[in-house]
C-alpha cells in the first residue's frame, strides 16, 4: 500500500469521528482530497482485492461488489444462482480487462467519482449500509444525467456478468446454445458461385 | 483464373500464432483489402477471380464457426468491436461492429433489404452517384441476393415474438412484412447475433471469402492496419501490426506492397485509418456524415409465455413508416438472449431487476430505428501509435420527437396485441400498462442537455462518413468509389453511403461493392501493372 492510501484509508476512519462541524469546516479540504484521489492510479489500493482479480483497482473492486449485492438480489429467489456461486466478480473483471482503453479510462474516472462521492456522508459508497447504499443509486439514476447514464453502464457490466451464466437461464426458461443439443449439422462452406459472368472462369 | 478447391468448412487464415518470428513482414500484392467484411470480401473475391493477386488484413481475429458457442457474452468478447463496448464520445450510444474475419457479416441479424427506391433515386439524383438509381443497383442486388441466398421469411421463419407484434400491426391496420433475411435452410436456433455454428447464415466465411481463398487470396487475421502508404497522391501499399489476441502483444511488423488499396473496414474504421494515413481533407468531409441509425428496443410483456428467443431472430418488419413521408422509421421484430436486455434497457435494481429478468419469456421486443440524418463525424485524435478514435454523435430534437413518436406506435402495437405491460429503452426507468398512461409517460421523456443519457441506443449500422458523390466538395469518394484526394485509394463499405440507407445496409454495400470491383477492373484497369 503506497503512502497515498494509508492516508485515505486513516482519512476514511477519521471522517467517520467527525463532529458536524468540524466536517463543515474541513468541507473545503475534503472537496481537495476526493479530486485528488480520482486522479490516483487505478491500481493503486491493492489491499482487499482478491488475488483473481487482474484488472480492477480497489476503489473499483469495492463499487462493484458493493452494486453487486445491492443490484442483484437473488438470496430471495431460490431458482436463481447466487452472485457468488457465479463468480460475477471475476467475470466482470476479465471484461473489463478487455475493454479498450479509453473506454477503460473513462469507466475507471467515473466509478471512482461515485465511490468516493459520499465522502460528505462520511462514508465511501462501498461502505454505507445495503439500505443507504440503495437510496444513494436511485438518487444518482435520477439525479446528473451522466450519473444516471453511468449507473446504467455499470448495472449493464454487472447484469452481463451475471445472465451470462448458464445457471442463471434455467430460472427464466431460457434455452441457451441448441445447436448441438437438436443434432444440427453443419452446411460448411457455400457451393462456389456459378453466375453467368463467372462462366468464363474454368470451374 | 482458376478456382482451387474449396474447403468443405473454414478457410485458411495466416494468424498471428502462425507467425514464428519477429521479422518484419513485408509483402507484394495487385490489391490490399482493409476488413473482411461484406464490402472488402466481395472485392477481394471479384478480383482474384480476375486474376489478380490480393491480400487481405483483418484487425479482428480468425473464429471459425465450429468453435462459435451460441453465448452472446462470449461472441461480444471474441466478435465483436471493443467487446461490444464501442460507444460514442459521451458514451451513452453503443456502436456495434463485427471484429472478426468476416466483420459485422458474422454477427448479422441476417436481414438482408435494399435500400428503398427514392433513397436509391435521391443518391443518383442528388448526390451524382448514377450507378445507385434503382434499375443500375438492381442487378447487382440480384446477383448478391441470389448468392447469398436472400429469401423472404416462410411461416415457419415468423416467431412468436413476431406473431405477437404481427397481431398489434393487424389489428391496428398497419402494414407488415416478413424479413427478407441471407440464411440458407435456417435450423431457427433464434442465436443470429453470437454467429451462426452451423453455417447456414451466408455470412462472408462461409461465402465470398470462402470463395475468395479458393480464388487464390490471402487472408491475414489479427493485422491492424496503421496506415496507407501514399506516395505523390497515389496509394502504394500499407502498414501496421501484427498483434496477438490474446495479450495484444506485437508480433510483428507488416507491409504490404500494392498497386491498389482497398479499405472496407466500417463506417468507423475506414474514415480512423485515412485520418492517420494523412489523407489531404480539403472539404472537411472525411469522418464526417456519419449516421449511427439508432435503434431502441421497446419490450412488450404479455400475459402468456412467448419465448421470444425461439425461432429465427427476427420474423419480420413494419413498413408502415417506412416511406419518405411517413418517417422513414423502421420498426422490426428480434430478442436474443437474457444479455440483450442488460445493453438496451434499464434494468432497475435489487428485487425489481430479477422481477423483470423473470420476466424474460414473456417478452416481445420490437426494434425501432430512426434515419439520424448525418450529423455525426468520427476522428482519430493524437498520433498514430497510441492515438484514440472519438465518434462524435448524439440525437438531436427532431431525431429525439420522432423517436418518441416510435415509442408511442411500438407501444400502441403491443397494447393492441394484448400485452399488459410496455418497457421503454430509456436511461430511467419508465414502463406504461395502459394505452392511456403510454402517451402521456412517452410525452414526458425529456430531452435534456443535447438529448445526453436521455434514450438508451444501440447502433447495428453506421454509414456514411466517406461519403461518395460527383461533387468533390461534398464528398471523399467519386462515383466509382475511388477517394478524390489520393488515387488508387478505393473505399467499399458503407461509410460510402451519401445518406442514410433506411434499411439495413449489408445487401447495398454488398451490391456497391460488386460494381466498385467492375470499375477497378475497367475504368481503372490501368493501375494494374500485369
Amino acid at each position: 500500500m503506497s503512502q497515498q492510501d494509508s492516508a485515505l484509508a486513516q482519512l476514511e476512519n477519521q471522517l467517520a469521528s467527525l463532529s458536524r462541524r468540524r466536517f463543515l469546516k474541513t468541507g473545503l479540504v475534503l472537496g481537495t482530497t476526493a479530486a485528488t484521489v480520482l486522479t490516483l492510479p487505478s491500481r493503486a489500493f491493492a489491499e482487499g482485492v482478491p488475488t483473481y482479480i487482474r484488472h480492477l483497482s480497489e476503489a473499483e473492486y469495492r463499487l462493484f461488489d458493493k452494486l453487486r449485492v445491492v443490484f442483484l438480489a437473488t438470496e430471495r429467489f431460490p431458482d436463481l444462482p447466487s452472485t457468488t456461486e457465479v463468480p460475477v466478480m471475476e467475470n466482470l473483471d476479465n471484461m473489463i480487462g478487455r475493454l479498450n482503453s479509453d473506454t477503460r479510462f473513462l469507466l475507471s474516472l467515473g466509478t471512482k467519482s461515485l465511490e468516493f462521492s459520499t465522502l460528505y456522508k462520511l462514508k465511501r459508497f462501498s461502505s454505507l449500509s445495503n439500505e443507504q447504499a440503495l437510496a444513494q443509486i436511485r438518487s444518482w439514476q435520477s439525479g446528473l444525467a451522466f450519473q444516471g447514464g453511468l449507473i446504467v453502464s455499470l448495472k449493464t457490466l454487472l447484469g452481463i456478468a451475471y445472465w451470462r451464466d448458464p445457471r442463471t437461464w434455467q430460472g427464466l426458461e431460457y434455452d441457451g446454445p441448441v445447436t448441438a443439443k437438436w443434432g444440427i449439422r453443419r452446411l460448411g462452406n457455400m457451393p462456389l458461385p456459378r453466375d453467368d459472368d463467372e462462366k468464363k472462369f474454368d470451374l | 483464373m482458376i478456382y482451387k478447391e474449396l474447403p468443405k468448412e473454414g478457410i485458411p487464415v495466416t494468424q498471428a500464432r502462425d507467425i514464428r518470428s519477429s521479422d518484419d513482414i513485408i509483402l507484394d500484392a495487385d490489391v490490399v483489402v482493409i476488413g473482411s467484411g461484406t464490402g472488402g470480401a466481395i472485392i477481394a473475391h471479384n478480383l482474384a477471380v480476375a486474376g489478380k493477386k490480393v491480400i487481405i488484413l483483418e484487425a479482428g481475429r480468425y473464429v471459425p464457426s465450429s468453435e462459435f458457442t451460441e453465448d452472446m457474452a462470449w461472441a461480444l468478447e471474441n466478435l465483436y468491436q471493443d467487446v461490444g463496448a464501442q460507444t460514442n464520445t459521451i458514451g451513452d450510444t453503443v456502436v456495434m461492429q463485427g471484429n472478426c474475419v468476416g466483420g459485422s457479416s458474422v454477427i448479422s441479424a441476417t436481414i438482408a433489404t435494399r435500400a428503398p427506391d427514392y433513397v436509391l433515386e435521391s443518391w443518383a439524383k442528388d448526390h451524382g452517384v448514377e450507378a445507385l438509381a434503382p434499375n443500375n443497383i438492381y442487378p447487382y442486388y440480384e446477383k448478391v441476393e441470389r448468392h447469398l441466398h436472400v429469401h423472404l421469411n416462410e411461416p415457419h421463419e415468423i416467431n412468436d415474438c413476431a406473431n405477437a407484434i404481427i397481431r398489434g400491426c393487424e389489428a391496428l391496420g398497419w402494414s407488415w412484412r416478413p424479413q427478407s433475411r441471407n440464411a440458407k435452410q435456417c435450423a431457427l436456433t433464434g442465436h443470429c447475433l453470437a454467429g451462426c455454428p452451423s453455417d447456414r447464415k451466408t455470412s462472408m466465411p462461409v461465402t465470398y471469402l470462402a470463395w475468395a481463398t479458393a480464388a487464390g487470396v490471402r487472408i491475414y487475421s489479427d493485422t491492424y492496419v496503421e496506415q496507407i502508404l501514399i506516395k505523390n497522391g497515389r496509394a502504394v501499399g500499407v502498414s501496421g501490426r501484427v498483434i496477438d489476441p490474446k495479450n495484444q502483444a506485437v508480433i510483428a511488423n507488416i507491409k504490404v506492397n500494392a498497386q491498389i488499396v482497398v479499405s472496407s473496414a466500417g463506417a468507423i474504421q475506414t474514415p480512423l485509418l485515412l485520418q492517420r494515413s494523412k489523407l489531404p481533407n480539403k472539404n472537411n468531409q472525411l469522418g464526417r456524415n456519419l449516421s449511427l441509425h439508432p435503434t431502441g428496443v421497446v419490450l412488450g410483456k404479455f400475459p402468456v409465455p412467448v419465448y421470444g428467443w425461439r425461432g429465427a431472430f427476427t420474423g419480420m418488419h413494419i413498413d408502415e413508416f417506412l416511406g419518405e413521408k411517413n418517417g422513414k422509421m423502421l420498426m422490426e421484430s428480434g430478442l436474443a438472449a437474457p444479455v440483450q436486455l442488460m445493453a438496451q434497457n434499464e434494468l432497475s435494481m435489487g428485487v425489481d431487476h430479477i422481477r423483470f429478468m423473470e420476466e424474460f419469456k414473456y417478452f416481445s421486443a420490437l426494434n425501432i430505428l430512426i434515419p439520424d440524418n448525418g450529423h455525426g463525424f468520427v476522428h482519430w485524435s493524437g498520433p498514430i501509435r497510441g492515438g484514440s478514435k472519438r465518434i462524435e454523435w448524439n440525437m438531436t430534437k427532431d431525431e429525439f420527437a420522432l423517436y418518441k413518436d416510435g415509442l408511442k406506435r411500438a407501444g400502441r402495437i403491443f397494447f393492441a396485441a394484448g400485452a399488459e405491460r410496455v418497457y421503454l429503452p430509456t436511461y430511467q426507468r419508465v414502463q406504461a400498462s395502459s394505452l392511456e398512461e403510454l402517451d402521456s409517460i412517452v410525452d414526458g421523456i425529456d430531452y435534456g442537455s443535447l438529448g445526453i443519457f436521455s434514450m438508451r441506443l444501440v447502433s447495428l449500422n453506421a454509414q456514411g462518413s466517406c461519403r461518395m458523390g460527383a461533387d468533390r466538395t461534398k464528398a471523399v469518394v467519386d462515383p466509382y468509389g475511388q477517394t478524390y484526394e489520393v488515387s488508387g485509394l478505393f473505399v467499399s463499405d458503407a461509410s460510402l453511403l451519401p445518406t442514410i440507407a433506411v434499411q439495413h445496409p449489408l445487401l447495398t454495400v454488398a451490391a456497391l461493392a460488386h460494381y466498385i470491383s467492375e470499375q477497378i477492373l475497367t475504368r481503372h484497369k490501368g493501375y494494374f501493372w500485369s
